[in-house]
């Protein structure tokens, strides 16, 4: 398994639990169906815009949202720390939707599922949703404003603009992992579209996450010449080359 | 006898006052050197008995005048503050020229009275001036009176109504707009008691249901009939070369030479077409082979930045324009005097429809109407020639009012509650008064009410939700912020995920769908608004673009344009082509067509509307059935996927479906029966509802019907125009709030609304039964032709089409095919 950092261009191969993994800067990483990323060297488990409280803000606002979303998302999330036996759990941002109040229902349920973890080092690299929470209420997790970094990688909410913007970086810095974004894209020809589906995306110096949290949108994609999309699928997560 | 009288006397004017009034409207026509119409004088003096109903009346008929000196010449001679006179038209463009017209008599019989409009384009200024001095008469637009009734003060100006005017009630009938108006009826009838409601329409099938529809199953009405009709021509364009082996798109612009010799005869041309990518195109075409026609050629969709479309619509009025290339942006609205030829690009779809856009040429009493159909592929010569014979006869599509759209009732509910809120038994009563909600059961009554309080009918699912609060025996909205977000909801009913289309400098040129951009790349270019543009970026729901400098072929499509042939069409359609078979050329189009249809009578038959033709072919790709309905698009998908699945149910298969206006293809691995029992059985329309479930995907169709829904009855925030990151908290999608909903409150009424519009509106269910019914009484022709029919052709090269990426292989593909089918079908014709 090689991976050719110029290109972009990797290996991957797939796994028994429907993971594709891949390697990066001579670490192996698993991109897990659960819309999740698996570090087997740190024992460290990675996902991306769990965006917990949206449905409160919602009907705080006025909108019909029933209850329910983030607190399956909670139990996903726990099956994979468990399932995985991780060590580490972090969040690349955008952790909770806004700022909530601390009587909101959530909050509680939030310090609950904390605390059903509690042999678990959390850890949230705070996202624009996040902005604010601090003056509110903080949730019991190692909260940081600043990237992370651990081994080769480094662990950011938002990676530059990928809407055609110039790069924050240059080419010596660490491979960035990220989310922000939501990637998807649409399966299908352009004139028989199929469904459309979260991806992981692969760039020449960085990985997009797709969002954890079910109760979110997408973007679409625009990939440049190189990037990897890795499309995930209910059972297996497939790469699937270019395709805009 | 007595008692008769006395009613009339106390509900409507004496007749000293009648003729008082009469004398002066007669006064004012014949200083314009005019007479009123007798239609004219029996609607205003049904008016002024106090009578409520309908006038069925064309463009330039003189129905404004109709239906506005009757409430004017009443109203006007005693004062009272608030607003006397609303009226409703279906299009905000047409709202400014309507109020002319109407400010025209207006100035000379009621010099005090001040005529305005309101429409989402009035500026805040005007609007302020309106709160504190009601105009007399206020022409407007459904969403915009919804948005007034949400002020509680100015819901006491409409207190003073005593005319609501529907213009153009066949364009809302059937949609929930149309829902909305009878709901804004019903309430205009609460505030104000002694309303009179009249609806202005078209020719319908069903004139005493459309009146129905907008008064209430209750309300009694007089039907109006203007007694002008005016002359029509419907005739198309026939190629001088016909191809046996058509194809969408092939013939395409193919006729440009004969559409521009008609343009350079014409003084003001429309142009029509049925999709805005269509009107580019062509828009396109035009320009390029007239360069000096440029500054006189101009193109008008939906899409268009709407002050770009009303200098092209005022630049129609003063006759600077040859030509508009249009689509049903222009269907409707006040006259274009200069307009004296109207061409319809491709097939008709639907009489009504054609009806119409022939009415936009010859306007004045006594005119011919013109209407041209420019054939894109060889079948459309026989559409037009069965809606020019459909028209005729007057066999019009029926168009029935919607029913119990909840999610129209709940906007509706939750503007009342912000304009000072409603009791709800009383409510409750106002809402079954109008036909839409009249089999409103108290379920589905107390589901809506609980909805806009509680969020759903599981109290404990939707904590912390608030947007109607119940104090005191009223509903009301309290939260200002809830409020402000409702009336940017209301109105936005259509609309999908759209993005701005501007230049990097600066000037809005109009919207494209987002599923379009995602497509793009920076650098890419696409023809929009009749330009070629390059994609610069897209950022914040604003596509940034300059113009290009390559050309390119690459044009937006537009979802919710295409419209399917209507089953009155296909009739006609069949009808045309049972006197073929009996030899008879009774129209020139079926003369044209005649070396197509021979070859279809040769290798196999012609289907008529009393045979259903079923053509079974095999091929390398697999097992090809072909079966024409002739049902149109919607309906033949439903036939085939319900064969389909019904075969497959008998013995598991795969299958391809592919459909047209005309009929579908199954294509499959394995033989499927081409006996008539199982032909016959699988057809059949019994057990319908379950099979077709089963058949389609049904939740991915609800889903995507769920967008429209969500978004009238307030599911999801309509954003801010100019706000776009600060309500980006609050958006979620409407497939993300089904998915949300079927897993958390399944329970919820609205989705059960969408799988029912799914069957109903979008598989229009009833039709298919009715079509399933019609084709049971049919022979059965099966033939097997061995190879590929003129009207097999057609949809054999769509699939292809769809199925190939390639654009370049499709089209090699499809041609060498092509000319093979020709080469055999000359040899059998030396044969003969």
């Amino acid at each position: 398994m090689t991976t050719d950092v110029g290109t972009g261009h990797t290996e991957e191969s797939a796994g028994g639990g429907g993971e594709t993994r891949i390697e990066v800067r001579g670490e192996e990483l698993w991109l897990l169906p659960a819309r999740a990323l698996w570090w087997p060297a740190r024992r460290m488990l990675v996902v991306a815009d769990t965006h917990f409280g949206k449905g409160s803000l919602l009907r705080d606002a006025g909108l019909a949202v029933p209850r329910g979303p983030e607190g399956e998302d909670r139990v996903r999330l726990t099956t994979l720390v468990r399932r995985y036996q991780a060590r580490a759990l972090v969040v690349l941002g955008d952790f909770l939707h806004g700022p909530l109040a601390p009587d909101d229902p959530e909050c509680a349920e939030i310090e609950a599922w904390r605390a059903s973890l509690a042999a678990v080092d959390v850890v949230v690299v705070a996202g624009n949703h996040d902005r604010g929470v601090r003056r509110r209420w903080l949730p019991p997790v190692e909260w940081r404003e600043a990237a992370l970094c651990e081994g080769p990688f480094q662990f950011v909410h938002d990676d530059a603009d990928p809407a055609g913007g110039e790069r924050l970086t240059d080419a010596a810095r660490p491979f960035t992992l990220s989310g922000h974004v939501h990637p998807v894209v649409w399966l299908g020809s352009p004139r028989r579209r199929g469904p459309r589906v979260p991806v992981f995306w692969r760039r020449r110096d960085g990985l997009v996450l797709p969002s954890f949290g079910r109760f979110t949108g997408g973007w679409t994609v625009r990939a440049a010449a190189g990037d990897m999309l890795y499309a995930v699928g209910p059972e297996r997560v497939v790469p699937i080359g270019r395709l805009t | 006898m007595a008692e008769a009288a006395r009613t009339a006397d106390a509900r409507g004017a004496s007749a000293a006052t009648t003729q008082a009034r009469l004398a002066r409207a007669r006064d004012w026509f014949a200083a314009r050197g005019r007479r009123p119409f007798d239609f004219q004088e029996d609607l205003w003096r049904a008016y002024w008995r106090g009578e409520s109903g309908l006038l069925n009346a064309g463009t330039g008929t003189g129905k404004t005048l109709a239906a506005w000196l009757g409430p004017l010449l009443e109203s006007s001679e005693q004062e009272r503050p608030g607003v006397r006179v609303l009226w409703v038209t279906p299009l905000r463009a047409l709202a400014r020229d309507l109020c002319a017209a109407l400010a025209e008599s207006a100035a000379a019989l009621a010099p005090h009275w001040r005529v305005e409009v309101r429409t989402g384009d009035t500026s805040s200024a005007l609007r302020a001036k309106q709160k504190k001095r009601p105009p007399q008469a206020l022409v407007t637009t459904p969403e915009s009176l919804s948005v007034l009734l949400s002020h509680a003060d100015f819901a006491a100006a409409l207190a003073a109504v005593d005319a609501l005017v529907v213009d153009e009630w066949h364009e809302f009938l059937g949609s929930k707009r149309g829902v909305l108006l009878e709901l804004l009826a019903a309430r205009l009838k609460t505030l104000s008691p002694g309303l009179r409601v009249w609806g202005i329409s078209a020719t319908l099938p069903d004139l005493d249901g459309a009146m129905r529809t907008l008064l209430g199953p209750a309300g009694r009405g007089r039907l109006v009939r203007s007694t002008l009709s005016k002359r029509l021509v419907v005739d198309a364009l026939i190629p001088a070369t016909m191809a046996r082996f058509p194809w969408a798109g092939h013939l395409g612009l193919a006729l440009l030479p004969e559409v521009l010799a008609r343009l350079e005869r014409a003084r003001t041309a429309l142009v029509f077409t049925n999709t805005r990518s269509q009107a580019e195109l062509w828009y396109q075409a035009i320009v390029t082979a007239r360069l000096d026609w440029l500054t006189s050629t101009a193109l008008h969709h939906g899409a268009i930045d709407t002050a770009v479309r009303a200098r092209v619509e005022q630049g129609l009025k003063d006759g600077r324009l040859r030509c508009v290339v249009c689509t049903s942006s222009l269907d409707l609205g006040v006259d274009f005097p200069p307009v004296d030829t109207v061409l319809q690009i491709g097939s008709p779809k639907g009489i009504a429809r054609l009806l119409q856009r022939a009415g936009r040429s010859g306007h004045r009493p006594g005119e011919t109407s013109r209407i041209t159909v420019v054939p894109t592929h060889a079948l459309e010569l026989l559409e037009a020639a069965a809606a020019r014979r459909a028209a005729e006869r007057g066999a019009l599509e029926p168009r029935p009012g919607l029913t119990l759209a909840l999610d129209v009732l709940a906007q509706h509910l939750v503007t009342l509650a912000t304009g000072g809120g409603f009791e709800a038994d009383a409510m409750l009563r106002e809402v079954r008064g109008t036909s839409a909600f009249a089999s409103l059961d108290d379920g589905e009554w107390r589901w809506t009410l609980d909805f806009i309080t509680r969020g759903g009918a599981a109290l404990a699912a939707y904590p912390r939700f608030r947007r109607v609060s119940e104090a005191d025996g009223l509903h009301r909205v309290t939260d200002a912020d809830i409020a402000r977000r409702h009336r940017l909801a209301i109105g936005t009913i259509t609309s999908n995920a759209s993005l701005a289309v501007r230049f990097v400098r600066g000037g809005d040129l109009g919207f494209v769908e987002e599923s379009f951009v995602a497509r793009l790349k920076p650098g890419d270019a696409f023809i929009f608004g009749g330009r070629t543009l390059e994609l610069v970026r897209v950022r914040d729901s604003v596509v940034y673009v300059r113009a290009a400098a390559k050309r390119t072929r690459f044009v937006p499509r537009w979802q919710g344009t295409r419209l399917p042939l209507s089953a009155a069409l296909g009739g006609e359609l069949l009808e045309l082509l049972g006197e073929y078979a009996a030899g008879r050329r009774s129209a020139p189009e079926l003369s044209a067509l005649a070396p197509l249809l021979e070859v279809q009578a040769a290798w196999s038959a012609v289907p008529t509307a009393a045979s259903l033709l079923i053509e079974a072919h095999q091929s390398r790709e697999g097992h090809h059935l072909f079966i024409y309905p002739f049902a149109g698009r919607i309906q033949n998908e439903g036939i085939a996927a319900l064969l389909a699945a019904r075969a497959a149910r008998e013995r598991p298969h795969t299958c391809s479906i592919t459909t047209n206006e005309y009929g579908f293809e199954i294509l499959s691995a394995e033989p499927l029966s081409t006996r008539e029992e199982d032909l016959r059985r699988w057809l059949s329309p019994e057990n319908l509802a379950a099979d077709l479930a089963a058949s389609v995907d049904l939740s991915d169709l609800s889903r995507r019907q769920f967008r429209d829904i969500a978004r009238i009855a307030g599911l999801v925030d309509p954003g801010m125009p100019g706000r776009g990151k600060s309500t980006r908290q609050l958006q979620a999608s409407s497939a993300l709030m089904y998915d949300v909903l079927a897993a958390h409150d399944a329970g919820n009424l609205l989705l059960s609304q969408s799988r029912r519009e799914v069957l109903e509106a979008q598989l229009e269910h009833r039709e298919l039964a009715a079509a399933l019914g019609r084709l049971r009484q049919r022979a059965f022709t099966i033939r097997t032709p061995g190879r590929l029919t003129p009207l097999s052709f057609p949809l054999w090269a769509d699939r292809l089409q769809t199925q190939t990426l390639s654009t370049e292989t499709w089209q090699t593909r499809i041609e060498r095919e092509a000319r093979r089918l020709e080469v055999l079908s000359d040899s059998a014709g030396r044969r003969r």
